[in-house]
């Protein structure tokens, strides 16, 4: 009887000495964390194709390109086709808007990483890694604000400090917590805030392209500030950012490279090229890989002859109705959409032309051209006009940013508001036709109908 | 968790010092046969006449009962049967052999259930359990146990609709939504963790299921849809060995492809060439991916480029319209199957050891030509009864290795493409790329491209290897009359190994090596993957720990009480780990792979779009643990009234759930009286009559839920900028209101028998309430997600089981009778998320208040437009063909609401005769009152130049077919609202009713009480039939209800079971 005792009293203890706590807490799947340490944050914001991936409407909604009708029935979702003829009911019945939802995602995975910041106590050794997660937080919390502002809001003067309505702005991670519109002028105030503290706290270069910098920062500051015709600062960023790095690639270096089995679909300017700040790409839809969509014939028309980009750019199809893009800054079929050293360029020649600093507007502008030229072959621009001096420059910003993200959107929306720049878009499939006049209100996309039907909020007009 | 430690440590120090005072006790052991068949008699009650000391005998009709030395009168009784008394002096010199008499009075049927924690005579239960004892076990011939319980145990549903995949049996209808659908398997005491296949069905001895609250809980958090209990054979004390050997084959159907009716290929062909004439191939003739064409498109591309003449190219066309594939797919990739199996089992017991050894063999081809499984199995099981019967211990080993061949695949060639030519020679098919464009490269140094399907056959191999060990112990010790200590202890380890070999000149390998094909400046090649095999490895090891210490403690007082208890602590812990690597360049024969570089991103020859080459590099590691705690007790009040309690509480490493939020008490409690015990009862007819009635609550898990914000590293494609990061994706938003779920049941039945047992049977009533289930929540895009998940739903189950068994004639023939009738009637009775009209109507699992969770909706629909055959459709009440805005304008609640998706009521009947050593049996088996939509012609498909069903032949095509037809014409061009909108109109859902013939059985059966020269004692020669057809249907689709894509193949086995 006494050795039962002693057994069951040992095996009360035994069953009563582990830890529960301890032996409950192991993880049940390797793979799973819940992200708490900065390696882990860094982790996230390094998700690329959640974090540098942009909505593509624009794109197919400028007239950077135009297809045929069997281009526009190829297209896979009922959007492409009716973003295309800019129809207003583009997002009925459309349950996943990635226009929409995507850069919301990115301010969610901002919000998510900036609110652990704040409970980590950083060690000294780690302070500028901490730096470096919370400014690329704030970075792309700020991109996808205005990516967001490009398409969903009227156009905004930062001088003149437009009203209207802005975007939803989402300023923490609790998914519980429906945020209403914004003004436009809070909507702009909360993009410069953040994108300026970013600055502050990241480093001038990224290890990988697909992490903001302080000279990222700048050139978005940069792109800001020109879309909003704030033309002081985006010169100041604009050239701020060239000062950490200015370098170009020499078109005449890539022009040799294809021995490719087949010469269509060659893609011949890499990812990892010189002049990447920043690496982002539209939403792969389908329109972005069919062989049907060509850029603008009168584009396509306006390069010389001698220009590089004629024949790097483009693959000429035309037993099938057009040229097709194939100079993205991908390296692939995907459209580059991040910041660049090129679109800097662009961006301080045409704000120091606006401020008529014509000289050192056309200098700027004649030193990135002539890497889009064998060097023999380029002659320089020259004018003393301020008129022509934006012409030319808005003229070439076109022939180098084309297919690149939402700026032709972008330009389009500023652009429209002066006589002397503004264009009425027209298109047709088979008897369908479209018109978009300067000011038009399809300039600015509703907001679908899978946030109304949640979110009560104020719809575009 | 550690108060309950306690509790349980003062049970046990109480209940040892009660019993701790006995002098030195003796054992009374024997063992309660059936007089007839010499079977045992679990659940018999033997008594110490004059006294409170009893004991139940157990599964092996044995029986144990403490006592001090002296004379006993010991009464040994059981329903149905004769009660004896025997005069016995302790210390007896053998075991007691006790032969009972059936009382021809009263034939009540007695079953011992398990639980997994305890054999309870089903007399003195109160929950909910379905028996299925070992003839129905060996009933139907199958290589899989669960099989075996198919329309035989009430309540109990195969599901075959479009969401099975998560839940292929539900016991009582579904509660819970997105969390864990599949019922606990529990062998032998414990939960099994590997894959249920390796379980041999011929070593099992019954299957218990638990259904309701009472039953279960005492598998609180994972009893939530309801739990199988499986019992493996054992010895017997005091046998002489017995060998038995089962051996049966098994031969199955080919595989009818010409099933689902598809259209005629010479108005596919004119399609084709309708779309080719309207350039809609065009777009597709140089685009990127260089993607393949049909023949037809091919011939006309050749014509039109004036490659072949148009005289040659009608020819073609014309050929290939008397052409089938599936000819070819049925002469050369599918057969006709035989299974062969084969079982040993020897058992047998002294005085104090019993065992069994068990060996199996099952070989089952595939219906893929090439494909096929084996499985062998080892068990053994040996039982000690030592020191006097006061400490028992056993130990199980049970060892299953497996072979799995998948090599061969089925290729997908176009439906009038050949794989054969004329001569009969393999030929090749159009296979990812364009024909045109593989043979535009040819002599530019590539690998020869094409794909021959007949050539590929037996030359992959894809082994899957599997060795699965459970080793299982049991202490027991008898510290005093009543009382028993019981440590039980289980070890699993099962590791598996995937090798996937496509050897060098396999049209995989080569298909890699030339994608991967580099051309340099100068036009020379290099081969970025290297010339050769390629090979996956994957491999698995998983284990578990489990290890429970309870007391069991049962005491009578003054005859009339009866208490009996059951308190214990178990402890899980199961670990998994998993690696899979890919090697290129591999030999076989010399054992050897080369490197490549996976980093680079290289230009794939056919489309220069830039991917790096698959590393196919993976790891795995899974943990998964359990502390629970649990008591269960039940007082008897004169063998009238059962008044039962149970109370679990789990805890288990649910990621990142705050400790005290990870656990969960349930409970239950119920009640049973049988009133045909009461002075007052008197009727004749009824002789037995019990009433039960539980409640109480099982739990449900959802582990890929968390309190947390919850990451999943991966590292980035080589599509991604840049390619082979480590990157973190958010997979759950925090939740700090995070909850198991619960499960409130309600069970009430009437368990009856009439005189002779002529008929017997339960009905039982039940509501489910599943509170705090898991559910979807959507909420804006500008949160940050579409949707979130949480304990946002509730649903609602009423139901009834029937089970009556009627012996319709006895004497020479035996005609037995038993039928089974579930209905069961779910709702889902709250929902955060109102979808919208297209998610209803399917195919994403959309619940809606007040309906049942799989539901079928349907847009309604006005005909056809007489005119041009378009189908009609309301829009705001007007007839209307604008079938965007149908879609969209269409609310929820305007929908057509048919019924549930999955059957609302079913059972079996099943009929038994008996003829001197002949048996018949045949299973009808029937489901009522669901609808399912059946599939018609897909003009999106059709015009895409794929091939769609054979309603197409009877479209509207001329005015005045609207009158005959609810098929729409073909449109000019391909529509997609219009496609949509048909697909999912009310003219699509059909009546999914139906009676199935599922299957018969003949078997001969020769004993050796009869023949008395025979060499064995007992064998049994047997066929059996099964999946043989559909005797009524309430649709007139063509189609099964249940199995829309490929009908239940028919198969019939031969076998015999012999026991020396």
């Amino acid at each position: 009887m006494k050795n039962i005792k002693y057994f069951l009293i040992k095996l009360l203890i035994v069953l009563t000495l582990p830890g529960c706590e301890e032996f409950l807490d192991s993880k049940p799947s390797k793979d799973l964390v819940v992200p708490v340490n900065l390696m882990d944050l860094s982790a996230l914001l390094d998700n690329s194709s959640v974090m540098n991936v942009s909505p593509s409407i624009s794109l197919i909604s400028s007239d950077d390109v135009f297809t045929t009708e069997s281009g526009w029935l190829g297209f896979r979702q009922d959007w492409e086709r009716d973003a295309y003829l800019w129809r207003k009911e583009v997002y009925e019945g459309v349950t996943f808007v990635p226009d929409w939802s995507l850069p919301y995602m990115q301010v969610f995975y901002a919000n998510i990483v900036l609110e652990q910041l704040e409970k980590i106590n950083t060690k000294p050794s780690e302070q500028e890694l901490y730096n470096r997660v919370m400014g690329s937080a704030l970075f792309y919390r700020a991109n996808a604000f205005f990516e967001l502002s490009q398409l969903y809001t009227p156009f905004y003067s930062w001088n003149d400090k437009t009203e209207g309505m802005g975007i939803p702005l989402k300023l923490d991670a609790d998914i519980n917590n429906w945020e209403k519109r914004a003004s436009l002028q809070e909507t702009y105030d909360q993009i410069a805030s953040d994108i300026k503290a970013a600055a502050e706290l990241l480093p001038d270069k990224p290890v990988f392209p697909n992490r903001p910098s302080k000279q990222a920062a700048y050139a978005l500051l940069a792109r800001m500030f020109l879309a909003s015709e704030e033309y002081v600062q985006a010169e100041l960023y604009a050239d701020l950012s060239l000062q950490i790095n200015s370098e170009l690639i020499d078109y005449s270096y890539l022009a040799s490279a294809s021995t490719m089995p087949v010469p269509q679909y060659v893609y011949p300017i890499p990812f990892d090229n010189p002049e990447v700040i920043y690496f982002q790409q539209l939403a792969n839809d389908s329109f972005h890989s069919s062989e049907l969509v060509f850029v603008d014939s009168t584009l396509y028309n306006s390069y010389h002859e001698r220009d590089l980009r004629k024949q790097l750019f483009f693959y000429e199809n035309f037993s099938l109705g057009g040229a097709n893009f194939q100079g993205s800054y991908t390296g692939t079929f995907m459209k580059f959409s991040g910041l660049a050293i090129n679109e800097l360029y662009l961006i301080s020649a045409e704000s120091k032309a606006r401020l008529n600093k014509i000289p050192e507007a056309m200098s700027m502008l004649n030193s990135l051209l002539v890497t889009r030229y064998e060097t023999s072959d380029y002659m320089e621009y020259m004018t003393n006009s301020q008129e022509e001096a934006l012409q030319i420059i808005l003229i070439e910003r076109r022939k180098e940013l084309l297919f690149r993200g939402t700026n032709r959107w972008s330009d389009l929306r500023r652009l429209n508001r002066d006589p002397r720049f503004a264009v009425t878009l027209e298109r047709s499939i088979g008897d369908k036709n479209a018109t978009l006049i300067p000011g038009d209100s399809r300039y600015v996309l509703p907001i679908p109908e899978v946030e109304l039907d949640y979110n009560d909020l104020e719809q575009n007009p | 968790m550690k108060k309950i430690l306690l509790i349980i440590g003062i049970y046990l120090i109480i209940f040892t010092q009660l019993h701790a005072q006995g002098v030195e006790t003796r054992s009374i052991t024997g063992t309660v046969l059936v007089e007839n068949d010499e079977s045992p008699l679990p659940g018999a009650m033997v008594k110490l006449k004059n006294s409170v000391v009893w004991a139940i005998a157990d599964d092996n009709g044995e029986f144990e009962v403490m006592v001090e030395g002296g004379t006993y009168q010991l009464e040994v009784s059981f329903l149905g049967y004769l009660t004896q008394s025997i005069e016995i002096a302790v210390p007896q010199s053998s075991p007691l052999v006790i032969l009972m008499q059936e009382d021809e009075l009263s034939l009540e049927a007695v079953e011992v259930v398990s639980t997994g924690y305890q054999q309870l005579p089903k007399e003195r239960a109160t929950g909910s359990f379905v028996f299925v004892d070992n003839e129905l076990v060996d009933r139907r011939v199958s290589t899989n146990i669960l099989e075996r319980i198919e329309d035989v145990a009430s309540g109990v549903i195969f599901n075959r609709d479009t969401y099975s995949g998560s839940d292929p049996i539900s016991i009582r209808g579904r509660s819970t939504i997105f969390a864990e659908s599949k019922p606990l398997i529990v062998i032998d005491n414990f939960p099994y963790d590997g894959p249920i296949e390796n379980i041999n069905p011929n070593d099992v001895e019954n299957i218990t299921i638990l259904r309701d609250a009472a039953a279960a809980s005492i598998w609180g958090a994972r009893a939530g849809n309801g739990v199988i209990v499986i019992t493996t054979k054992k010895g017997r004390f005091g046998s002489e060995p017995q060998v038995s050997l089962n051996s049966n084959i098994t031969f199955g159907e080919k595989p009818d492809l010409w099933y689902y009716p598809n259209m005629g290929f010479d108005d596919l062909i004119s399609v084709e060439k309708m779309l080719f004439d309207r350039g809609f191939y065009n777009s597709q003739l140089n685009a990127a991916a260089r993607p393949p064409l049909s023949p037809v498109v091919e011939t006309l591309v050749a014509e039109r480029e004036g490659r072949i003449s148009p005289e040659e190219s009608s020819a073609r066309l014309l050929a290939f319209s008397n052409q089938d594939s599936r000819s070819d797919l049925s002469d050369h990739f599918y057969r006709t199957t035989v299974n062969r199996q084969l079982a040993l089992n020897i058992s047998g017991g002294g005085n104090t050891h019993r065992y069994t050894f068990s060996a199996g063999y099952d070989k089952n081809d595939a219906t893929i030509v090439g494909n096929g499984r084996q499985r062998i199995s080892l068990n053994t099981q040996n039982h000690w009864s030592l020191l006097r019967n006061r400490l028992e211990v056993s130990l199980g080993m049970y060892y299953t290795n497996s072979y799995t061949e998948s090599g061969t695949e089925v290729p997908t060639p176009y439906p009038y493409e050949r794989l054969v030519d004329e001569n009969g020679n393999p030929t090749t098919i159009t296979q990812g790329y364009s024909r045109r464009y593989i043979e535009s490269i040819a002599g530019q140094g590539l690998l020869d491209w094409s794909y021959i399907p007949l050539e590929e056959i037996g030359l992959n191999s894809n082994l899957s290897s599997q060795n699965d060990i459970r080793v299982n112990t049991t202490l027991g010790y008898n510290i005093a009359n009543g009382l028993k200590a019981e440590v039980l202890y289980q070890y699993w380890a099962n590791s598996s190994s995937n090798k996937n070999h496509r050897p060098e000149g396999s049209y995989y390998a080569r298909n890699q090596v030339n994608r991967f094909t580099q051309r340099n400046a100068d036009g020379s090649l290099f081969l970025a993957i290297p010339e050769g095999g390629i090979l996956d490895l994957g491999m698995a090891n998983m284990y578990s720990h489990s290890l429970r210490g309870q007391l069991t403690h049962s005491k009578d007082w003054n005859t009339k009480h009866n208490i009996s208890s059951l308190a214990g602590f178990e402890m899980k812990d199961l670990q998994s780990e998993g690696n899979s690597t890919r090697y290129y360049g591999y030999n076989d024969d010399l054992g050897i792979s080369l490197p490549v570089d996976h980093t680079t991103r290289f230009r794939l020859y056919h489309n220069n779009s830039l991917s790096s080459i698959g590393a196919g590099a993976g790891h795995t590691g899974v943990t998964d643990r359990f502390v629970s705690m649990y008591f269960n007790t039940a007082y008897t009040y004169d063998k009238k009234y059962v008044l039962s309690t149970s109370i679990r509480k789990d805890a288990s490493n649910i990621f990142g759930v705050e400790t005290n939020m990870r656990g969960v008490p349930l409970w239950s409690t119920g009640f049973a009286w049988i009133v045909s015990r009461e002075n007052f009862y008197h009727s004749g007819w009824l002789p037995y009559l019990k009433l039960r009635a539980t409640y109480g609550y099982n739990g449900n898990v959802d582990k890929s839920l968390s309190s947390y914000t919850t990451a999943i590293y991966a590292i980035s494609s080589s599509h991604d900028v840049p390619p082979g990061i480590r990157r973190a994706i958010i997979i759950n938003p925090p939740n700090p209101e995070l909850r198991w779920e619960k499960i409130g049941v309600f069970n009430l039945a009437l368990d009856f028998e009439t005189k002779n047992s002529t008929l017997s049977g339960s009905v039982e009533f039940y509501t489910k309430n599943g509170t705090d289930l898991i559910g979807d929540m959507r909420i804006p895009p500008s949160a940050g997600m579409t949707q979130f998940r949480g304990n946002y739903a509730n649903t609602k189950t009423n139901g009834v089981d029937l089970n009556l068994n009627s012996h319709n004639l006895k004497g020479k023939l035996n005609w037995n009778t038993n039928f089974l009738l579930s209905f069961v009637d779910e709702k889902v009775t709250s929902y955060q998320i109102e979808s919208n009209t297209r998610e209803y109507l399917g195919p994403i699992l959309s619940p809606k208040i007040g309906m049942p969770l799989f539901s079928i909706y349907s847009l309604p629909t006005a005909g056809l437009d007489p005119d041009n055959g378009n189908p009609l459709g309301y829009l705001d009440g007007e007839i209307s063909t604008a079938y965007s805005q149908i879609i969209a304008g269409t609310t929820p609640d305007e929908l057509i609401y048919h019924g549930s998706g999955r059957p609302v009521v079913f059972g079996a009947l099943r009929n038994s005769f008996d003829w001197k050593g002949l048996n018949l049996s045949f299973n009808i088996s029937y489901r009522l009152g669901y609808y399912y939509r059946r599939p018609s012609v897909n003009y999106f498909e059709l015009l895409n130049g794929r091939i769609t069903h054979n309603d197409f032949e009877m479209r509207w095509q001329n005015p005045g077919d609207e009158l005959h037809t609810q098929i729409p014409s073909m449109p000019q061009g391909s529509d997609t609202n219009r496609n949509y909108f048909y697909q999912f109109s009310s003219v699509l859902v059909e009546k999914g009713d139906h009676i199935r013939l599922q299957d018969i059985r003949l078997s001969y059966t020769l004993d050796r009480r009869k023949f008395a020269r025979l060499p064995f004692q007992r064998a049994e020669i047997y066929s059996y039939a099964n999946n043989i057809g559909i005797l009524w249907k309430a649709s007139d689709d063509q189609l099964d209800p249940d199995f829309q894509s490929m009908r239940a193949l028919r198969s019939i086995a031969f076998g015999v079971r012999v026991d020396f």
